[in-house]
């Protein structure tokens, strides 16, 4: 009855220390391994990203921040960036109220900022149940959100939850890779492969927002407010350019509350916005696209680089050709 | 506290099976007394203000039981048993069905009373139906008298306290005041342990999984979303199947951690998807919740012996106030109700059809098959949260809401996507882009659930082989290294997929 007992117990512990050593050697959210090269499965980019910026801030002095659509970007497609050396900060799902903690906190740290780009995305709402289901991905860096350290990397290493989701997106996804870069930014190796016309077409989405979308809407322009306070104490730009949906979801700027909640956004002192082209034919051919909610960098580099650009190099109270004039900001160079 | 949380598996069971024992050795009514005060711990850990409620519950139970003893037989004894069984179905009726008998008579005279919105306290309808069985033995002078300790340890144990199995007196305080349970054994901890990673592993192994199919189809359906046939018949079995391996999980808990404790708990299922007519589901499920509603409700109401006429009534009474045991809603009297029906046309059967003949292999899987899914239609209305949302899962499941098919993104299929939607085929995936996992691990949960249910034995099954095994003087291999090692390996499993801790369906009634 004892070596029953013994074996029971001994398999028992062995299980858990091999998923243990497996987790920490998959790493398959990069918590302890640097967030570079080919990646099969995507990442927790707010734990590595902060884990590298805590000790290599003084390297950068300009981000990039904004959702999976923002990652794709670096320092080259900002065109005349005037000196500034940026880092991508994006990360998946990532909103405004996260990107203001991320940044306090670097400001705490003690890192320079001078200019702050970030991606607006008008049809993408996290609400706490979204967050909780993609917890694995979507978890802050513990050094950001307090979280006790040993919760948070248990959750990563004493749970086989990691490497089982690794698993079962390489089984469904084999062939969605991605490139991640030092400065942070990444490349998507994905792409739509269809040729027919529908293949955006399959990508309809709807056209009004719900109740509950609206109210996590217009929660961000806090966010907003916050980091134009920010943008004002500390001396640092914020531009804010409002990602384009491709041409079978772009009806939705025509929803009166998305109208509402831009024309208030305009209105926040401190902030550039950039608003992009919504007839570009650009944003209708499939072959700008990675999929529906993702468009390849052509698309950020004709219809809204050129109004960044202008405006991480000139005061914001200048009207931009090509965009939308947005601001009432007097934002300085410093 | 649950079961399948690392505060309850690392912390608490251990430092409640140490001082147990070691009290054990000094004094048995010590370590009693301490299994007690644990259990209550157990269930303050929740909400400490219901502890008071718990004890209150269990002190003025034991006092009545003790009276009504005293006075079996008699009129004040029979007046005695009335007016604490009614005590305690006011206090049932309180914390349960206050707030929908007022939003039933709400709905009817269309009135605006208040509702009260009192937290229900975890395990309220367990407690109460193990006290009640309690009293009306004490009427029948078959409960003897207990002491204290060993009744509010019945009462409390925390194995069974908040989701059964529900305990008669007689099976349990014998063995609270036996000297077996207070010495540890070896066997006891191999059998117990081994339980208990069955049924660890079936609650979070496999019942969360199939989890993350229903959920999805249910919530779709309750917010108005027409459920389609594939999505409407994938979230009935996955929660089918869900059920059946959350509760019978839990069971399997209990009645494991009981064992470490060298406690004997009753089996409470006894794999009820084999069950070939209604009659023997029941018999097979929720047992413990069968045998009390048998002994302390339908045979009290005369049971089979005042007319064929009055047997049907009693039966249907019986299933629909079963039903309503488990939730204050009209859909858990629905549920019971449609059971009831199943029941009396069982019986019906039974009473004309030839019983010459034993039933051959083909007609056993029919009935199998029949049975299975009547059980399955029944948990339709038993999941919803209303009959709107049982309506809209069951004109999906009758393919009344229209048929999907998978999504293609390919030329043909992507012509088609357009084209003909007007036949009632929408292209939108089988599960109408819920967020439920793949399809591919669909398939294999519901091949892994099937082969558990239909082709494995079950965990009583294993357990008693366990204990012949163990008490001949030759283990083979298999149990000797094998199964230890499948238990260690289930035990290490679940252990590692208990980060996203979630609770028993059962809690809830």
């Amino acid at each position: 009855m004892r070596t029953y007992l013994s074996i029971l117990l001994t398999a028992a512990a062995m299980t858990v220390l091999c998923s243990i050593a497996a987790s920490l050697i998959v790493d398959p959210y990069r918590i302890v391994h640097r967030l570079i090269g080919e990646l099969s499965f995507k990442p927790n980019s707010r734990v590595a990203k902060v884990a590298f910026l805590s000790h290599s801030c003084s390297q950068y002095d300009s981000y990039i921040a904004g959702d999976s659509r923002s990652q794709i970007l670096s320092e080259s497609n900002l065109g005349d960036v005037q000196a500034r050396r940026f880092y991508n900060l994006a990360t998946t799902a990532d909103d405004i109220v996260s990107i203001v903690h991320r940044l306090n906190h670097l400001i705490g740290r003690g890192c320079p900022i001078s200019a702050v780009v970030v991606g607006e995305s008008i049809d993408l709402f996290m609400d706490e149940s979204a967050r909780s289901a993609g917890s694995l991905l979507l978890s802050e860096n513990p050094a950001v959100s307090g979280e006790n350290r040993i919760s948070f990397y248990s959750k990563y290493f004493l749970s086989a939850q990691a490497l089982v989701e690794y698993f079962r997106f390489l089984y469904e996804h084999p062939s969605r890779h991605e490139i991640y870069y030092p400065d942070g930014h990444a490349d998507y190796l994905w792409e739509m492969k269809d040729d027919t016309p529908f293949a955006l077409a399959a990508c309809r989405g709807s056209k009004t927002l719900g109740a509950a979308e609206r109210k996590l809407l217009f929660a961000k322009l806090g966010g907003y407010r916050e980091i134009a306070g920010m943008s004002d104490r500390y001396h640092f730009k914020t531009i804010v350019w409002i990602v384009p949906l491709n041409e079978w979801q772009s009806e939705l700027f025509d929803d009166p509350d998305v109208k509402d909640y831009l024309q208030q956004l305009r209105a926040i002192p401190n902030l550039a916005i950039v608003e992009a082209e919504r007839n570009s034919r650009l944003l209708s051919d499939f072959h700008n696209w990675h999929d529906c909610r993702h468009f390849r960098r052509t698309v950020f580099d004709q219809l809204v680089a050129p109004a960044v650009s202008g405006f991480l190099g000139h005061s914001t109270e200048r009207a931009m050709p090509g965009v939308t004039e947005n601001t009432s900001s007097g934002i300085d160079d410093h | 506290m649950l079961f399948n949380s690392y505060e309850f598996i690392f912390w608490f069971l251990p430092v409640a099976l140490m001082v147990f024992f070691l009290l054990g050795r000094v004094n048995v009514k010590l370590a009693a007394a301490w299994l007690a005060v644990a259990s209550l711990a157990f269930y303050g850990y929740w909400s400490p203000k219901y502890v008071l409620l718990l004890l209150a519950s269990a002190s003025f139970n034991y006092f009545c039981g003790r009276a009504i003893a005293k006075h079996a037989g008699t009129d004040s004894g029979r007046a005695l048993l009335a007016g604490s069984i009614g005590a305690d179905l006011v206090l049932l009726c309180l914390y349960k069905y206050a707030d929908f008998f007022l939003s039933s008579v709400n709905g009817i005279a269309d009135t605006h009373l208040q509702l009260l919105r009192i937290a229900l306290p975890i395990g309220i309808s367990f407690f109460t139906f193990t006290q009640i069985a309690f009293l009306v033995d004490c009427y029948k002078r078959i409960a003897r008298e207990y002491s204290f300790i060993h009744y509010l340890l019945f009462v409390s144990y925390f194995p069974h306290l908040i989701a059964g199995p529900i305990l008669h007196h007689t099976e349990i305080m014998p063995q609270f005041a036996s000297a077996a349970p207070y010495r540890p054994s070896a066997r006891s901890f191999a059998i117990g342990l081994t339980v208990l990673a069955i049924g660890l592993a079936k609650k979070v192994l496999i019942a969360d999984n199939f989890a993350d199919y229903a959920t999805p189809v249910f919530t779709a359906a309750h917010g108005g979303v027409p459920i389609r046939l594939v999505a409407a018949w994938v979230g009935a079995i996955a929660y089918t199947f869900q059920l059946y391996f959350d509760f019978s999980g839990y069971s399997d808990m209990a009645i494991g951690l009981s064992k470490l404790f060298g406690v004997n708990l009753p089996i409470n299922f006894f794999s009820p998807y084999k069950s070939t007519n209604i009659i023997e589901f029941w018999r097979r499920w929720h047992m413990t919740l069968s045998r009390f509603l048998r002994d302390y409700l339908y045979f009290p109401l005369g049971g089979n012996r005042k007319g064929e006429l009055r047997r049907c009534a009693n039966l249907m009474i019986t299933m629909l106030l079963g039903g309503l045991w488990h939730g204050a809603n009209w859909t858990f009297v629905a549920w019971g109700g449609l059971h009831g029906i199943y029941l009396l046309i069982n019986h019906g059967w039974e009473s004309v059809r030839p019983h010459s003949k034993s039933p051959t292999l083909p007609g056993k899987c029919f009935a199998g098959a029949m049975t299975f899914l009547a059980v399955v239609v029944g948990w339709v209305f038993f999941r919803a949260e209303d009959f709107g949302t049982a309506t809209n899962i069951l004109r999906g499941m009758t393919g009344f809401n229209g048929i999907t098919a998978q999504n293609q993104s390919g030329g043909f299929w992507a012509v088609l996507t357009h084209l003909i939607p007007q036949l009632g085929i929408i292209f939108e995936g089988t599960l109408e882009n819920m967020e439920t996992p793949g399809r591919f691990e669909m398939e294999v949960l519901l091949v892994t659930g099937a082969l558990l249910v239909w082709a494995m034995p079950n965990t009583q099954q294993i357990a008693e082989r366990l204990e012949a095994v163990f008490g001949s003087s030759h283990v083979p291999l298999f149990y000797r290294r094998a199964v230890p090692a499948l238990a260690g390996l289930f035990l290490a499993l679940a252990l590692l997929q208990m980060q996203k801790v979630s609770a028993f369906l059962y809690f809830q009634f």
